[in-house]
């Protein structure tokens, strides 16, 4: 069986038997990239950028609520935290992304009530997808540049990222990873599940104070980290730049002016951290690499 | 000298199953008792520090002189062994497959089977309160099988031991 479609059926085990059932007869599993669940509505799964109608089978609410405690391994309460941010990381990467009624508390959203949709995204692993940017990743006195990779979401900005880390590392040098959601390494009882290179370290935390711990007890030559999302990431990134670390991330934007609309990364890029800016295009089940700044 | 030994074991006999009779109420009691303890233990667990409900169910299991030790192990390892099938259901079948054999009841059998609906599914808060009902509902089954037994317990032993005495009187 080919790894990518090992994936597909490791990230199809959170779903009840039934949907499962009709899921891993699919032939386009190797290029599956996401599994829509709908309350009250047929099965989807996306490949090529379009959500394709696998059979009748109605799901129900109910399924929904079982594939989200199968998933938690029948412990919603143990991932309060990650339901609250809307997800749920699953074995090998993968991700259950959750949609329902919010339960607001002081504020701030403390957890998913009724569950109305779900989203499995399966994570895959590109072994080479970096190869073409990796002369452009080094100054000529070795020194490794603050690398920014941009796309929407869904375009494999995690993936290129966690290929840049894996043949950077393999060269010799120590990056940190801070995996918030368990993403980029998928560690498994302390193992990563992907391949990340030799020479990289991987805690999962919230990303600002990992950034901050990692500074302190892993001494790393590159810190890395996907999606940029706060203001806290920023601070936590400018100071580690300032420590004289390089930086590898990634940010949820089309080009640099897009990036450059959005108050936060408007802040980002005033602190001129970033030595090459990339980001990604998707054509079909393809994906264009553009140095959109700093290249050799 | 055959008839004295008939009527002693005869005596015996009747106050034996009028002791049975006691004790089956007592070790309702016991279970009823131990399963308060084992929703309190599982409330604590999900409240303080949201453990995973495999887990909780390995500790459960591992709780020497507890009479619901055999209905933990035998969970976990149907979980095990048929991973497929939901917790809900592995919880509901255990229960509803070892609970006679340990003295429990239907109205306690169905409270705790009940429990499957929302035990491991949903946020802390929603779980507590359910653990928090099942908990009252055992505790009112318990109450009663208490009453059960301060009345009807020492009344089996005694009908039991007359109802040999008659019998042997009879014979004679």
């Amino acid at each position: 069986m080919k790894e990518r479609t090992k994936r597909f059926i490791q990230a199809c085990d959170c779903l009840t038997p039934q949907i499962k059932n009709i899921l891993i007869h699919i032939k386009e599993c190797e290029i599956c990239e996401e599994i829509r669940l709908r309350a009250g509505k047929p099965i989807y799964a996306v490949w090529n950028d379009t959500e394709h109608k696998l059979g009748e089978y109605i799901v129900t609410q109910n399924n929904l609520q079982e594939i989200l405690s199968r998933a938690a391994r029948y412990s919603v309460h143990s991932y309060s935290e990650y339901i609250a941010q809307g997800f749920l990381p699953l074995d090998g990467g993968h991700r259950l992304g959750i949609c329902g009624t919010a339960v607001i508390n002081n504020g701030k959203i403390s957890g998913i009530r009724t569950i109305s949709s779900l989203n499995l995204r399966i994570a895959q692993e590109y072994i080479g997808c970096a190869d073409s940017l990796m002369p452009h990743i080094f100054f000529k006195n070795g020194r490794p540049k603050n690398v920014l990779i941009l796309s929407p979401p869904a375009h494999g900005k995690t993936t290129l990222l966690r290929d840049l880390i894996r043949q950077v590392s393999n060269k010799g040098i120590r990056i940190s990873i801070a995996d918030e959601r368990g993403e980029l390494a998928a560690l498994n009882n302390g193992v990563a599940q992907f391949d990340i290179g030799i020479h990289t370290d991987v805690i999962e935390a919230p990303k600002a104070e990992a950034v901050l711990l990692l500074l302190k007890t892993m001494s790393p030559k590159i810190i890395a980290l996907d999606e940029i999302t706060s203001p806290n990431d920023l601070k936590a990134i400018d100071y580690a730049g300032n420590c004289g670390v390089g930086i590898f991330a990634s940010a949820h934007a089309i080009n640099i002016d897009d990036l450059k609309n959005r108050p936060l990364y408007s802040e980002m890029m005033k602190l001129n951290i970033f030595d090459i800016i990339i980001s990604l295009e998707k054509h079909e089940n393809t994906r264009k690499i553009n140095i959109l700044q700093g290249g050799i | 000298m055959l008839q004295i030994l008939g009527a002693i074991l005869v005596i015996f006999s009747s106050t034996a199953l009028g002791i049975a009779g006691k004790q089956k109420l007592s070790k309702r009691t016991k279970i009823l008792g131990e399963w308060i303890c084992a929703i309190d233990f599982i409330t604590a667990e999900i409240e303080q520090n949201h453990t995973p409900i495999p887990d909780i169910l390995n500790m459960l299991s591992k709780q020497d002189n507890s009479s619901l030790k055999p209905i933990f192990i035998e969970m976990l390892q149907r979980i095990n062994m048929q991973h497929e099938l939901s917790f809900s259901y592995h919880w509901h079948t255990t229960i509803r497959d070892l609970a006679f054999s340990l003295g429990m009841e239907y109205e306690e059998i169905e409270t705790l089977r009940n429990t499957a609906s929302y035990l491991g599914r949903y946020q802390a808060e929603m779980q507590i309160s359910g653990l928090l009902h099942t908990r009252s509902r055992l505790v009112s089954i318990q109450t009663s099988a208490v009453q059960a037994l301060q009345n009807k317990g020492n009344v089996y032993r005694m009908c039991g031991i007359a109802a040999g005495i008659i019998t042997v009187l009879m014979i004679v």
